[in-house]
């Protein structure tokens, strides 16, 4: 099967450790960006994606027990995303399957084009109401959008106490997760990306919580995945504890830096690191068309360089905070 | 003090358990894979398995050692 050297363990756990920092900041689990790593090492490109997911649950259940500890975890929220999400994800592998019975290129130019559309929204969105939200200096000012979704009244209501939402529609919250499940399952990632920020402006939730709980779903959905990815033997669970190695360190970093941002900051980063990763794909799509390897390289630089560039930022804010912190606890708990 | 001794403890055994847990997924590496061609069932159960122990082990033992570091924060550092 896969034969390990210092090296090749060195380089999966350090790819382990970059995506467990993000994952622990954002919430997200990271399939994204692992899936190409491992593909570039020689893994064919399903046991990537099967590997990835199955890496994915390990961090995931990490960075959850890390910020139940923060009380970040809406577990009442976070189950019902994971029911619409496991629905959705079905959704999505069978347009994938629609697509690839059209042609091959026909499911890659819809994929990357849907990661486009998807990933530029996100991040101008977020982008421009973070940087309102900072300059009116109003935590709220968000929750306009947010209020008009929580004025739909489709029964059954339900209350969140945690999450500080007195009544929303059960359909609201399955519809998020059935959304981002349907996207995650098109595009072959785990669906963080589309769900922390759904939490946020649509559900209605503190930036902190929707991290939080968004992992919590994302360990339930990812348990499915796993199953279902085995079973098709995807998985190669070896290179997955190693990677394991590394994302448990940098889970663990990444989950404090949440501690010593603040939500409309932390809303920032993540919007303008989505913008350069479609900016990414953008890239990659237009040298694959036109055959220009060296726009190919040019995409490849722009993604490790925003993935590195922010895991480097995240380690910056946990050592700054470190050296703020007393012994009561987080110096600020990162909300609004 | 007693607490601290107490996490101390308690990391120990669940980082001993990590190192364990690792051991045994890399020298049955041949059996794993051969349960990957053969019985895919026990296979997506055990892999399943295998990645949520090793992720509930380092979230307590991350947890544990923070309590260590905070308290001994808390008691200049006794």
């Amino acid at each position: 099967m896969f034969l390990f050297d210092v090296y090749m363990t060195a380089y999966l756990v350090l790819i382990g450790f970059t995506v467990g920092i993000l994952s622990g900041f954002f919430g997200f689990g990271g399939g994204f960006i692992i899936t190409p790593f491992l593909f570039t090492i020689g893994v064919p490109m399903n046991v990537a994606i099967g590997t990835s997911i199955a890496q994915i649950l390990g961090t995931s259940v990490i960075a959850t027990m890390r910020h139940r500890t923060l009380k970040h975890v809406d577990v009442k929220l976070g189950a019902i995303v994971a029911v619409g999400s496991i629905v959705g994800v079905n959704l999505g592998v069978h347009m994938v399957e629609f697509f690839k019975g059209i042609s091959i290129e026909a499911l890659d130019i819809s994929v990357g084009l849907t990661y486009i559309l998807v990933l530029g929204f996100i991040s101008v969105f977020m982008s421009y109401e973070s940087l309102r939200s900072k300059r009116s200096n109003n935590p709220s000012s968000k929750r306009t959008f947010t209020d008009r979704i929580q004025r739909i009244r489709i029964p059954p209501m339900i209350s969140l106490p945690q999450s500080n939402i007195n009544s929303i529609s059960l359909w609201i919250i399955l519809f998020v997760g059935f959304i981002a499940g349907v996207l995650a399952g098109f595009m072959g990632a785990g669906g963080g990306f589309i769900q922390m920020p759904s939490l946020i402006y649509i559900v209605g939730c503190e930036t902190t919580i929707a991290v939080g709980t968004n992992l919590f779903a994302m360990l339930i959905a990812g348990v499915y995945a796993a199953i279902s990815h085995s079973l098709r033997g995807n998985v190669d669970v070896v290179l997955a504890a190693v990677m394991l190695i590394g994302s448990s360190v940098g889970a663990k970093i990444g989950v404090s830096a949440t501690k010593h941002v603040k939500g409309a900051n932390l809303r920032l980063i993540f919007g303008l690191s989505t913008g350069l990763i479609s900016l990414s794909v953008f890239l990659e799509m237009v040298a694959k068309s036109l055959k220009i390897h060296l726009l190919s390289l040019i995409s490849q630089g722009v993604l490790v360089l925003t993935i590195a560039s922010v895991a480097v930022l995240i380690i910056i804010l946990t050592l700054c905070g470190l050296r703020g912190d007393g012994c009561g606890g987080s110096s600020e708990d990162g909300s609004e | 003090m007693v607490h601290n001794l107490r996490h101390v403890l308690a990391a120990s055994i669940s980082i001993i358990l990590i190192i364990i847990s690792y051991y045994l997924i890399l020298s049955n590496q041949s059996l794993l894979n051969s349960l990957n061609e053969n019985n895919r069932v026990l296979y997506s159960f055990l892999g399943t398995l295998i990645m949520i122990t090793l992720g509930f082990l380092m979230g307590i033992t991350w947890d544990f050692l923070d309590r260590i570091f905070k308290s001994r924060n808390c008691y200049g550092g006794r």
